[in-house]
């Protein structure tokens, strides 16, 4: 039993290619060859011509192991849990909120409807028929800029799925949001939990993070978040996110010289194109102590009503006005045991991400 | 392969013996349906112990020496059935579905024994 490198094979190459033409190939166990000398394959010239894509085995169970001594049950199965793929049914490509099932939505995305049917009709678990029109393009700057004043203070809710993770200025768009909702209305997040997908090895932002953004009033990450976005970022198992599942195979996604190579073209004037990265990361605790503190500031009013455990990569937030009100009515000692609670509670959090961790 | 006369071509390694004497039958009578691209035998070794049955294309680690007999993860060895690739030690096909010579850049593989 010895593990061996993958290599190029030639009945291989055969078998896909005579599939790729829609034939099947089969294996009957009617008949057996036997073999008189160690298996060797054959040694061919490959060239570069068009490639075949492996990744998972479709005649291969994802429930069984890839790399135990037998043929056994993998513990954990490979198989994507459906609650982990909770993600998909959030994004942009899926809206939470269909027009077509009757909910009065404007959607507010960073390109038009045909743009993001482009983007998303390559992957495998989108359904591009189900993007709605966008009504308002959002590409930088304040999101109560891109919606025009005559909607400001009209809607009732607020949905935002793995945005503000991305958003340069935080406070900013807690702040925005305050602008475009009515007082009575709802901030409702979807947040990757940074222990459960690729920011796994990055620290957690602190409220003097998101505030000192809001002071330079960022439109563009910094030069240290991309540092640490592509120094830092990993995959589990080719995945960038997954859940409450002991962490395997994690690989640094950028080679520290394509990390640098990365780093060296990047621009971070005001009017540079604007550059993709997660610069938040939080865990649910994290993300409630951060906007308990900038009310107490009295920066921002929305005060966490109700925030659940990870669910898969992220957690879910749900924000009512009031919070400036509620943190004022709090005695210096009770403020600081709230802090102190949740800080514990952090703690925890990290406490859980290494009990998945075989590192 | 342009030399070739017949429907059905049959690649052997040198070093591969076939036991059964209706081994052309039914990797033949497989070969010729339409929808079946190529075909495969189990593979065993002098020992008994299986070499090859199908490949797994995502497995890191080379199959398990168990005996023939042992029948695989819930009887897999006992069931005729679609595999992503197949040994290339005994190969049936169609002279109609060869896909001609020019090699993919990176098909790479493990033998698998499930």
């Amino acid at each position: 039993m010895v593990a061996q490198q993958p290599q190029y094979q030639a009945e291989v190459d055969f078998c896909l290619r005579v599939q790729a033409a829609g034939f099947r190939n089969l294996l009957t166990p009617h008949t057996e060859a036997t073999r008189h000398s160690p298996h060797s394959a054959i040694a061919s010239e490959p060239d570069k011509s068009e490639a075949p894509t492996l990744r998972e085995d479709p005649f291969y169970s994802p429930h069984l192991s890839l790399d135990a001594l037998f043929v056994e049950t993998s513990n954990p199965s490979r198989r994507v849990k459906p609650w982990s793929a909770i993600r998909n049914r959030l994004a942009s490509y899926s809206p939470i909120a269909p027009r077509s099932e009757g909910w009065d939505t404007k959607i507010v995305d960073h390109a038009n409807r045909a743009e993001l049917v482009e983007k998303y009709k390559r992957e495998p678990d989108v359904w591009v028929e189900r993007i709605e029109e966008v009504d308002f393009i959002w590409t930088e700057g304040s999101i109560a800029d891109a919606i025009p004043q005559v909607f400001h203070g009209t809607f009732d809710c607020l949905i935002a799925s793995h945005v503000i993770e991305h958003v340069p200025d935080l406070v900013g768009f807690l702040l925005s949001a305050e602008r475009v909702l009515q007082p009575g209305g709802t901030v409702i997040l979807a947040i990757p939990d940074k222990r459960f997908c690729f920011d796994y090895f990055r620290p957690l932002t602190m409220t003097g993070d998101v505030l000192e953004a809001h002071q330079q009033q960022r439109t563009r990450h910094t030069a240290r978040t991309a540092y640490e976005h592509w120094f830092y970022t990993v995959t589990r198992n080719g995945q960038g996110a997954w859940g409450q599942e002991p962490v395997a195979d994690l690989k640094l996604a950028n080679p520290f010289s394509l990390a640098m190579s990365k780093l060296e073209s990047l621009s971070t004037a005001p009017d540079a194109p604007y550059v993709d990265l997660h610069v938040w990361k939080f865990s649910p605790s994290s993300f409630e102590l951060i906007l308990l503190e900038v009310a107490r500031m009295r920066k921002i009013d929305w005060r966490v009503e109700k925030v659940t455990p990870a669910i898969g990569c992220e957690f879910h937030a749900w924000l009512r006005r009031g919070a400036i009100e509620a943190c004022a009515q709090l005695s210096d000692a009770a403020f600081d045991a709230r802090r102190l609670t949740l800080l514990k509670a952090v703690v925890r959090e990290m406490g859980e991400q290494a009990r998945f961790a075989k590192l | 392969m342009g030399q070739a006369n017949g429907e059905v071509v049959v690649l052997l390694d040198s070093d591969v013996e076939m036991t059964d004497r209706a081994w052309l039958n039914e990797l033949v009578s497989q070969a010729l349906r339409p929808e079946i691209g190529s075909v495969g035998p189990i593979v065993v070794g002098a020992d008994g112990r299986l070499c090859e049955a199908g490949r797994v294309l995502s497995a890191k680690c080379a199959p398990p020496a168990v005996k023939r007999e042992a029948g695989g993860y819930f009887g897999v060895f006992a069931l005729t059935r679609q595999v992503s690739a197949l040994s290339a030690a005994c190969l049936a096909f169609r002279k109609a579905v060869y896909p001609g010579r020019g090699y993919g850049r990176a098909a790479t593989a493990i033998p698998g024994g499930s």
